[in-house]
């Protein structure tokens, strides 16, 4: 176990709390490196919400979304050997994933329309639907909301795949930028620059919805 | 338009966290990568992955000792084969010499036919042009050229198509060197594992049954001999000079010969500082 932490212990782990998830994953990792290919699907249990949801941010097409995230897990599955736990198992999925999204992207071989998944009300933030109720003087909740997510990827779209990315990984699964620049291989600068010009953007294009 | 009411664009991002799948989704989900993960594992690997394999795990320390073993095999693979096969190890020149000396003692194995000597006994001038050239054209030197040439018509001639032919002509050529003396293996530059052997003897004229026909040319001979005997017997006894008889008869039966002059390329003859030619 000594030898794990030691291994783990270069990753770049911002909290305790990522520190003791990247220690049970490399243990998983470890088994799963030994022959035990049941142990793999502990792992795609624990990682397919946020896989899927990345790649489903990046391409607003919940099919392209599903196909994508099933082949960063197979790639991960078929590559797993080569895993030393230079990083976490985290960061290292994030990164299959995130390439593999991009490299669809740039190639252009996905979907050309949206496809979104439904938004859950109850895990939205209760004071963004009120205020949008006030504002609609007693409209119809649902199709506000569908009107203001359809907005919402719109937006998204219109990014660039790193802006796009960025933005994601920071705003929506709330990644440090340090995480981000390791996942994306670049410099923490580079992160912030980007996440600063995508916010400029976005709120250029959601600008109706926000405050003066 | 401004609405009323906006809000931060975090707050509006915050939104997205929202948009998930049903729990419905995640089970075909599951289903649909159980099967892909069952087809990766199953799946062949391409051609080049047990390479791939064998170039990472390859120890480049040995890599040296591993590249000198290789090069002393190639070398002792070459020279063993460059001793068993001594003819393709020689270079084309000599092989296509080698060629030539098995085709020749083919044809020197032939039968001779009978067309050849019939021709020369109905047309004997054609013969001594054939001497002539042959004896100034055979030298070390001067058959070289022509070396090719045989090996491509001995190599036709193995086709069938013009065996006959070609097979003539080289013996005809070979028999005429034969009659003049000349060894045929030094002027071709066989020297290497050619044994030469005696060519067969130019066979009599006379034997064949066509030498019997008498030529026309001959009978042509008597004929206009007989003419001028009588012209000049009537030439005689007017002039009344016996002597005067002979000159005549010697004078034109020396001019009946000189007509082969002719048919002689031999009438041009030079030396030192002018040419002369006989008419």
């Amino acid at each position: 176990m000594d030898a794990v932490q030691k291994i783990v212990g270069k990753a770049l782990v911002a909290s305790p709390e990522r520190q003791a998830e990247a220690d049970q994953d490399w243990v998983i990792v470890k088994r799963v490196q030994e022959g035990d290919v049941a142990a793999f699907d502990a792992l795609v249990l624990k990682y397919r919400e946020r896989v899927f949801g990345l790649v489903y941010h990046l391409t607003s097409n919940r099919e392209d979304a599903s196909d994508l995230a099933q082949e960063s897990f197979i790639k991960a599955f078929q590559s797993i050997h080569r895993f030393q736990g230079q990083s976490s198992f985290f960061t290292w999925l994030y990164r299959i994933a995130t390439n593999t999204a991009l490299t669809q992207l740039r190639k252009n071989k996905l979907r050309g329309f949206f496809s979104f998944e439904k938004l859950h009300e109850e895990e939205a933030s209760p004071e963004v639907l009120n205020q949008l109720v006030d504002r609609t003087s007693g409209g119809d909740r649902g199709a506000l909301l569908s009107e203001l997510q359809e907005r919402l990827n719109e937006a998204f779209q219109k990014l660039s795949i790193k802006h796009r990315t960025v933005v994601t990984l920071f705003e929506i699964d709330g990644l440090s930028h340090e995480e981000i620049a390791e996942i994306m291989d670049c410099s923490v600068g580079t992160v912030r620059s980007r996440l600063h010009y995508a916010k400029q953007l976005l709120q250029a294009e959601l600008q109706d919805y926000l405050h003066p | 338009m401004k609405r009323p009411g906006n809000m931060g664009l975090e707050e509006l991002l915050r939104l997205k966290r929202a948009e998930r799948p049903d729990p419905a989704f995640w089970a075909r989900f599951e289903a649909e990568l159980r099967v892909r993960q069952l087809a990766a594992i199953v799946e062949k690997r391409p051609w080049w992955h047990p390479v791939m394999q064998t170039w990472g795990a390859l120890r480049w320390g040995r890599l040296p000792w591993g590249a000198a073993g290789a090069a002393a095999v190639a070398i002792a693979v070459f020279w063993q084969h460059r001793g068993v096969d001594g003819v393709q190890s020689q270079s084309p020149e000599l092989r296509q010499t080698a060629f030539v000396a098995e085709a020749v003692e083919d044809v020197t194995q032939m039968p001779l036919p009978v067309v050849g000597p019939s021709v020369d006994a109905e047309y004997p001038g054609q013969a001594d042009r054939m001497d002539t050239p042959a004896v100034s054209a055979v030298s070390p030197g001067s058959l070289t050229p022509l070396v090719p040439w045989v090996g491509e018509a001995l190599r036709a001639a193995d086709q069938g198509s013009y065996r006959v032919s070609e097979a003539l002509a080289v013996e005809a050529s070979l028999a005429d060197a034969g009659m003049l003396g000349v060894e045929v293996g030094p002027a071709l530059g066989v020297n290497h594992g050619f044994e030469s052997r005696a060519l067969p003897a130019f066979r009599d004229v006379s034997d064949e049954p066509l030498a019997a026909v008498p030529s026309p040319r001959e009978a042509r001979r008597q004929r206009l001999m007989a003419s001028l005997a009588s012209v000049s017997d009537d030439d005689g006894r007017a002039t009344g000079n016996r002597s005067t008889r002979a000159q005549v008869r010697d004078r034109l039966t020396r001019r009946l010969s000189e007509e082969e002059l002719y048919d002689s390329v031999s009438r041009l003859t030079g030396g030192g500082d002018r040419l002369i030619v006989k008419f």
